[in-house]
C-alpha cells in the first residue's frame, strides 16, 4: 500500500512540477534562491534545490522562463525569473487541464464511479 | 565575503563535477545550472552569517540542495528537511529531558542491574541472559540515535530510524508492565527518600521513546506517516518471545506432565523429552522460577515434588544428582542477601531433597578392620559439614552400607567432646530430634531408610563458616565368593543435601591381619602399626560410591566357624558363625526386568553379555520398563540362540528419560508367579521417586511368603525409592555389587547351577563353648550382626517390642530402631532416652570380649566420674 502510493505521488509530482514553477512566478518574478524556498516549503511536493535548479534551465531553454540578474546589497548578484509569453499561454492551458481532471476526478468519488 | 577552507572548497568543486556529469544528457544548460547553485550557495552561507566556510558546512548546505537531478525526482517521495533558521540549532528543553529519561536512566539502570543483580536477588531477574541484555540496550540505542538525528535535522533514513523506534517502543513497553507494580512503591520512594528512579527507567524511557517518535515525525511535512511502530514493536515482541521460547515450553510441557490425567501426563513426558530445558526443570524441581520470563506463565504451576518427579521421568536423573540451578541472578553483596532467603523447606524431615546452599563437606575418613578368617568388619566414618551461609543448616545424606550391614555407633563431637548415641525405637529417636531441631540445638539421627541404606540428620550446622563433626560406625559382614577370600564394600553416599567439591578426596584406612587387595589404584598398599597389613590412600566420592571401594582380603580356607561370647546378652550365650556351601538350584522361569532409564544405556551391553551365562532350558521373559513395560522376549524356552537374540535386541534398546519400574515388576511378578521355582532378576538404575505406589507389589510379596524371590541389582549409585519399599521381605535379595556388572551377573546366574557360601548365624548357650568346636573367637561383632538377623526375624514375626528391646540393647540401627545423640542429660530425660556408655561402643580395631572387658572397666570409673561432675 504504501509503496504503490510512494510510486503514485513521484508521478504526480513529476508531472505539476514544471505547473508549480510557472504558478509561483505567474504573478511576480522572483530570485533563484527565493523560488526555491518557497517551493521546497509546498507541502507533498518534496522537491529538492538540486532538482529545481536544472528545471529552471529547462523551462528557460525551452522559452518557456526569462531572466535577469541584479546585483544585491545582501549577497551575490540575483537571478531574476519570470514566464515569458509563452510561458504564461501554456501555464494557462495547464492549470485548465489539472482543473479539469480534478473535478472530473471528484465526480467519479462523488457519483459512486460514474462520470456524467 | 567569508573566508572557505580548502576542503570546503573541494567539496563544492567535486558536487558541481557530478551536477556537470549528471546534466550533459539533459535538455538543461550545465553552466547555467552550476551558475544558479554556487549562488544560491552563497545566498545560504550569507543567510547564516558565517565568517568562514569549513567542510562541514559545505556538507551541510549541499545535503539540504540534494543530490544534482536532471529530472524530477523518480525515486519514492523525500521528506524535505525541516526549516532552518541557522545551521547550529540551539538546543531545545525537550533534547534534554528525552536524552535524560530515554537514554542517560537506561543506560544506568542496565548497567546498574547488569553488575550488582539487584532486582534479580531481591524480586525476579530481568536480564537473565545476555540477549535480554542486548534487546534491553537496543531502547537507549534507539532512542539516542533518534536523537541525534532529529538535533542535527539531517535525517537521511526516517524509515530505519521509525523501525528502530518501534522496536524500542515493544521492549520498553514490555518492561514497563512488568515493572508496573513496583510504580506505587517507586513513586513516594522519590519523592521521600529520592530513590526509586530505577524502577521507573522502564515507564520513564518507554514515554521518552514515543516522545522521540513525535519528533522524528514532526521533523517532516504535516502528512508525512512515520513507519514502523507497531511492526517494529512486533519484531521486539518476538524476540522476547524466542527468548521466553523455552521456558514456555518447559511451563507447557510442566503442566501436562503434573496433570491427573495418564495420556496428557505421557504427552508432556515426551514433549519435554523431546524439547524442554534441564534447567527450566531444575528451578522447578526447587519452586524458585523467578525469571522475567515468568510474565508468560498462567495459573497456578506445578509443586516442586511434581516437578521433581517430572525431572526424573525427563531426565532420567535425580534432582539433587546435580548442583542446583543459580536460583538468583544476585551479584557482589546481592548474593550474599540471596543466601539469606534460601529456606531449607525439608529440614527435619524424611527426605535429603534438595542442595542447600552453603553447606558442603569439609572432611571424611573411613578407618575400618577386617576379621577375614570371622567374615566380619567394621568401618567408622568421621564426617565434618561445613555451612558458609549466614543460616543455621540441616546435613541429610541417605548412606549405601555393604550388604548386610549394620550401623553399631553413631558419634557427635560437641564442643570438642565426643557424645555417644541413644538407641532406641525409631518414633521415640525421631521424635527426640525433632524437638531439639525446633530447639536449634545440637542433635545427630541416624534410621534406616531401606535396605543396607541409612539416613543421617545432623544439626544446626552453624553459618559463617561452623563446622559439625559425627562419626557413623558401621559392622559388616563380609563377601564370600570363595573360602580363600572375601570382600568388603565401604559405605558411600546415595544421596545427599550438601556440596562436595569436585576435588574432594574420602581419606580411607582399612587394615586386616591377611593381605588386602584393592579393587582400584586409589588405595595402595601398607603397613599398620602392629604390623597388620593396610590399604590407605584418597578416593573422589565417586570412586568411593564406586566399584574402586571394594577391597579384597585372604583368609584361611580352613576356618569355617567363628564364634564370640556375647557379653552384650543378659544370659550367657555364645553366637556361632558357620560359612556353609549352599546348594543352588535351577529355577524352572526366570523374568528379567531391565529399567530403561537413559543412564543404563551404558550398562546394556554388559547385561547382554551376561546373558549367555543363564541355565539352559528354562523359560525366559525380558520385559525393559520404559513408559509402562515392553516385552523384549515373550516367555518362551531358554537356549543359546534365544540369549543371543534377546542380547541383540537390548544392545540396540534406545534408552531415554526416566522410567518408573513398578509396572514391569508387577507384570514380572505376575508371570514369575505362575511357576512354582519361577524367580524375578531386576537390573535398575537408581530409583529415585516414587511414581506408582508400590504398595500393590509389596502386598504380593508378603502373602505368597518366600516365592517369587526378586533378585534386584543396581547398575550405578543412587536411591533406590523402590527398593525402601520393599524393605524386610525375605523374598527379596539384593545382589551384592563387587566387580563388573556383566560378572556380578553372572556369578548370580552361576550360583543357580553351583554352590553359593553363605554365612549362618545362631546362638547358643555356654553349655556347649563353640570353642570345642575348633573355630576362631572373634569380636562382638558378630554378637552385632546375630542380633540385626534377630531383629527382623523378631519383626517379621510381628514380635516388634522383643525386636525393639534386642536392638536397643545392642546397641543397632535397625527399620525399628534408630540412634540420637543429643546435647544435655535434660533432653535425654525428657525424650525418655539414655546414651551408650563410650566402654560399650565398638573401636577400630575392636579387641576380643575379654580385653574388652578389661578395658571397659578401665574406661567406665573415669566417665562415671566425670558425667556425675558434669551433670549429665
Amino acid at each position: 500500500m504504501n509503496d504503490f502510493f510512494d510510486n503514485w505521488t513521484v508521478q504526480v509530482r513529476k508531472g505539476v512540477l514544471e505547473l508549480c514553477i510557472l504558478n509561483a512566478l505567474a504573478d511576480q518574478e522572483r530570485y533563484g534562491y527565493d523560488l526555491v524556498k518557497t517551493l521546497v516549503t509546498v507541502p507533498g511536493l518534496g522537491v529538492t534545490e538540486g532538482t529545481l535548479y536544472p528545471l529552471l534551465s529547462r523551462l528557460r531553454v525551452a522559452g518557456l522562463l526569462s531572466t535577469r540578474l541584479e546585483e544585491s546589497t545582501q549577497g551575490p548578484a540575483r537571478k531574476y525569473y519570470s514566464p515569458t509569453k509563452d510561458g504564461r499561454k501554456i501555464m494557462a492551458v495547464m492549470n485548465d487541464y489539472l482543473e479539469t481532471l480534478n473535478r472530473g476526478t471528484r465526480q467519479l468519488l462523488a457519483k459512486g464511479g460514474k462520470y456524467a | 565575503m567569508p573566508d572557505w577552507t580548502p576542503p570546503a572548497r573541494e567539496e563544492v568543486r567535486r558536487y558541481f563535477a557530478r551536477v556537470r556529469a549528471s546534466l550533459a544528457e539533459s535538455d538543461a544548460d550545465p553552466d547555467e545550472v552550476i551558475g544558479d547553485l554556487d549562488r544560491h550557495i552563497n545566498e545560504e552561507i550569507a543567510a547564516a552569517s558565517l565568517a568562514v566556510v569549513t567542510e562541514e558546512d559545505a556538507r551541510r548546505i549541499l545535503a539540504r540542495i540534494g543530490p544534482p537531478d536532471s529530472q524530477p525526482s523518480t525515486e519514492p517521495r523525500r521528506p524535505t528537511p525541516v526549516e532552518n533558521t541557522g545551521l547550529r540549532p540551539t538546543p531545545k528543553p525537550w533534547y534534554v529531558w528525552s536524552l535524560l529519561f530515554g537514554v542517560v536512566l537506561p543506560v544506568i539502570t542496565l548497567a546498574f542491574e547488569y553488575f550488582t543483580g539487584m532486582c534479580a536477588a531481591l524480586l525476579f531477574d530481568p536480564l537473565p541472559s545476555v540477549w535480554h541484555a542486548l534487546l534491553v540496550a537496543s531502547v537507549p540505542l534507539a532512542n539516542f540515535l533518534i536523537w541525534r538525528a532529529v538535533r542535527s535535522e539531517g535525517i537521511e533514513e526516517p524509515a530505519r530510524l521509525g523501525w528502530l523506534n518501534g522496536f524500542a517502543f515493544g521492549i520498553g513497553l514490555v518492561y514497563a508492565l512488568l515493572y508496573l507494580p513496583l510504580t506505587p512503591f517507586a513513586i513516594p520512594g522519590l519523592i521521600v527518600y529520592g530513590i526509586g528512579l530505577l524502577p521507573l527507567a522502564p515507564l520513564l524511557s518507554l514515554i521518552a521513546t514515543l516522545n522521540f517518535r513525535q519528533h522524528l515525525r514532526g521533523a517532516h511535512d504535516p502528512g508525512f506517516r512515520l513507519p514502523g511502530l507497531w511492526p517494529g514493536a512486533g519484531l521486539a515482541w518476538i524476540a522476547l518471545l524466542l527468548l521466553a521460547l523455552p521456558s514456555i515450553v518447559g511451563e507447557i510441557g510442566l503442566r501436562k506432565a503434573g496433570s491427573a490425567d495418564a495420556a496428557t501426563r505421557m504427552k508432556g513426558i515426551r514433549w519435554l523429552r523431546a524439547l524442554g530445558s534441564e534447567e527450566i526443570l531444575l528451578r522447578a524441581c526447587y519452586g524458585r522460577p523467578n525469571r522475567v520470563e515468568n510474565i508468560y506463565s498462567f495459573g497456578e504451576g506445578v509443586s516442586p515434588e511434581t516437578a521433581r518427579s517430572v525431572y526424573y521421568l525427563v531426565t532420567g536423573r535425580a534432582f539433587n544428582s546435580v548442583p542446583p540451578p543459580k536460583l538468583y541472578a544476585g551479584r557482589g553483596r546481592w548474593r550474599a542477601l540471596e543466601e539469606e532467603f534460601t529456606w531449607d523447606e525439608d529440614q527435619a524431615g524424611d527426605a535429603v531433597a534438595g542442595r542447600v546452599k552453603g553447606l558442603s563437606l569439609a572432611s571424611s575418613r573411613q578407618d575400618g578392620s577386617i576379621d577375614a578368617d570371622a567374615a566380619i568388619g567394621y568401618i567408622e566414618w568421621t564426617l565434618e559439614f561445613k555451612n558458609v551461609s549466614s543460616l543455621q543448616r540441616e546435613a541429610r545424606a541417605q548412606i549405601a552400607l555393604p550388604p548386610g550391614a549394620v550401623v553399631s555407633r553413631l558419634t557427635l563431637w560437641i564442643d570438642g567432646e565426643e557424645r555417644e548415641a541413644a538407641f532406641a525405637g525409631r518414633s521415640q529417636v525421631k521424635a527426640a530430634y525433632q524437638e531439639v531441631v525446633q530447639q536449634r540445638r545440637d542433635p545427630v539421627l541416624l534410621t534406616t531408610c531401606g535396605p543396607d541404606r541409612v539416613l543421617l540428620q545432623c544439626y544446626p550446622v552453624p553459618p559463617d563458616g561452623g563446622v559439625m563433626k559425627c562419626r557413623v560406625g558401621v559392622t559388616t559382614p563380609l563377601v564370600l565368593t570363595k573360602t580363600e577370600e572375601a570382600f568388603l564394600r565401604c559405605p558411600a553416599f546415595l544421596e545427599r543435601n550438601f556440596t562436595i567439591a569436585e576435588d574432594f578426596k574420602h581419606s580411607v584406612w582399612i587394615e586386616s591381619k591377611g593381605p588386602l587387595h584393592a579393587s582400584g589404584n586409589q588405595l595402595v598398599s601398607d603397613r599398620a602399626k602392629d604390623n597388620s597389613f593396610a590399604l590407605r590412600g584418597r578416593m573422589a566420592d565417586a570412586e568411593l560410591a564406586g566399584l574402586e571401594s571394594v577391597v579384597r582380603v585372604s583368609r584361611a580356607d580352613d576356618v569355617r566357624l567363628a564364634w564370640v561370647n556375647d557379653s552384650r546378652s543378659p544370659e550367657p550365650q555364645i553366637i556361632r558363625q558357620r560359612i556353609v556351601e549352599a546348594e543352588g538350584r535351577i529355577p524352572d522361569r526366570v523374568v528379567l526386568v531391565v529399567d530403561g532409564t537413559r543412564g543404563m544405556k551404558e550398562s546394556y551391553p554388559a547385561i547382554a553379555e551376561a546373558l549367555s551365562q543363564l541355565p539352559g532350558g528354562i523359560e525366559l521373559a525380558v520385559l525393559v520398563a520404559a513408559d509402562g513395560f515392553e516385552s523384549i522376549c515373550a516367555l518362551q524356552k531358554g537356549d543359546a540362540a534365544l540369549y543371543s537374540r534377546v542380547a541383540d535386541r537390548l544392545r540396540k534398546f534406545e534408552a531415554g528419560g526416566g522410567h518408573d519400574n513398578v509396572p514391569a515388576l508387577l507384570r514380572a511378578w505376575e508371570l514369575a508367579a505362575e511357576n512354582p521355582t519361577g524367580v524375578m532378576v531386576w537390573i535398575h538404575g537408581p530409583q529415585p521417586v516414587l511414581l506408582e505406589a508400590s504398595e500393590e507389589l509389596r502386598q504380593r510379596f508378603e502373602h505368597r511368603g518366600g516365592h517369587p524371590l526378586l533378585y534386584e541389582i543396581q547398575t550405578a549409585t543412587g536411591p533406590n525409592r523402590i527398593a525402601e519399599k520393599l524393605d524386610g521381605l525375605a523374598s527379596v535379595i539384593a545382589a551384592p555389587r563387587l566387580g563388573k556388572l556383566s560378572d556380578d551377573l553372572a556369578r548370580l546366574f552361576n550360583n543357580w547351577r553351583g554352590k553359593s557360601i553363605q554365612l549362618a548365624r545362631e546362638c547358643s548357650g555356654r553349655d556347649h563353648p563353640a570353642a570345642a568346636l575348633g573355630g576362631k573367637e572373634t569380636s562382638l561383632h558378630l554378637a552385632r550382626l546375630w542380633a540385626r538377623d534377630e531383629v527382623l526375624r523378631l519383626a517379621g514375626a510381628r514380635q516388634f517390642n522383643q525386636a525393639m528391646q534386642l536392638a536397643e540393647r545392642y546397641q543397632l540401627v535397625t527399620p525399628l530402631s534408630g540412634a540420637v545423640v543429643l546435647e544435655t542429660k535434660a533432653q535425654y530425660d525428657r525424650a525418655g532416652l539414655k546414651p551408650a556408655e563410650p566402654a560399650l561402643v565398638p573401636v577400630v580395631p575392636e579387641p576380643q570380649t575379654r580385653i574388652l572387658m578389661l578395658l571397659g572397666i578401665v574406661l567406665f570409673v573415669p566417665w562415671m566420674v566425670r558425667r556425675r561432675r558434669s551433670g549429665l
